[in-house]
């Protein structure tokens, strides 16, 4: 069971749990500024090609983009009434939900490759690959390398937490986790929702903005 | 210390809101063009980042350390990419003239 007792240097129990939660909030606040860089790279090169990013930004998959955020704001509901779950020390609806957010994930993974598919093969490649006919201009190049590059680490986040729910759902199932001490279970739930927050600003940035 | 709790209940209000703000945000980008709509679709944006992280994230039962690192990353943020875009739109637009000789296009 994870410790529900305070490590020695810790005035008790609430205290190094703070001190754990805070330790989350400075790393994503490190990933929000790692993300901001995409972005200011992404506004800065719009604002040199306003036109051709216009272009490329209508040759996204709208329809995909939309479904999965909503998959990913209804698997971030899941994860936070997991936690609400715990702390009534209801272990089974804890399993379910992560369960339910594990599977939304998958949607959005699945998705998520089904639309760079359909890109390949256009020849919507990212850099120097890139060859798409219709789009021949070298702004177009920039916004879909971006979109990849932005994108794509997005979808790493989403694969790694995908690794976590499954990690915390077995220590759930093996009784670990308690009203008082979850921790393990509440970080889990931090990273996830950071990971629906930044789609919630990829979505408009590189599927609605035309 | 006991500390309020945020409860199933808002959650599921905050998930509500959150649908409603995303087909308003959609919705929107076909009505509006131009930079009305990159304003429109940046201040939705905001407000759903904030609902995730004040109610799904727990924000609104953190002590001040939390809130202070989530508040530098956000100002920082803002400062980064508002100064580099602010930057780049006043710069004048040069036009690269294509080398001539004697008046004529360069062979």
């Amino acid at each position: 069971m994870e410790s529900e007792r305070a490590a020695a240097h810790f005035e008790d129990l609430e205290n190094e749990h703070d001190a754990g939660r805070f330790a989350m909030w400075v790393f994503i606040g490190s990933e929000v500024l790692f993300f901001a860089a995409l972005f200011t790279l992404f506004a800065g090169y719009r604002a040199h090609y306003p036109r051709e990013f216009s272009e490329a930004a209508q040759h996204s998959n709208l329809t995909i983009g939309t479904v999965n955020t909503y998959v990913l704001i209804t698997s971030s509901l899941l994860v936070a009434l997991a936690i609400d779950a715990i702390r009534r020390d209801r272990p089974r609806a804890v399993l379910w939900l992560l369960a339910g957010a594990g599977l939304l994930g998958l949607v959005f993974v699945g998705l998520k490759s089904w639309e760079y598919a359909e890109h390949f093969r256009e020849g919507i490649f990212p850099g120097v690959a890139y060859r798409f006919e219709a789009l021949p201009a070298r702004g177009a190049m920039l916004f879909f390398t971006l979109y990849y590059v932005a994108t794509g680490i997005h979808a790493l986040h989403v694969l790694v937490g995908l690794g976590l729910f499954t990690w915390v759902a077995w220590r759930t199932w093996r009784g670990l986790y308690s009203s008082r001490a979850h921790q393990g279970l509440e970080l889990t739930a931090l990273y996830w929702h950071l990971v629906d927050v930044i789609w919630i600003f990829l979505w408009p940035a590189f599927y609605l903005i035309r | 210390m006991s500390r309020s709790r945020i409860g199933a209940k808002a959650h599921l209000l905050t998930w509500a809101a959150l649908l409603v703000l995303t087909t308003a945000t959609l919705a929107t980008s076909f009505v509006l063009g131009g930079a009305s709509e990159l304003v429109a679709a940046g201040v939705f944006a905001v407000v759903k980042a904030s609902l995730v992280a004040w109610f799904f994230m727990h924000l609104a039962e953190e002590r001040l350390p939390s809130r202070l690192a989530f508040a530098v990353g956000f100002i920082f943020t803002a400062l980064l990419v508002g100064l580099t875009v602010s930057d780049v739109l006043g710069r004048p637009r040069l036009e690269v003239q294509a080398p001539q000789v004697d008046g004529r296009p360069a062979p």
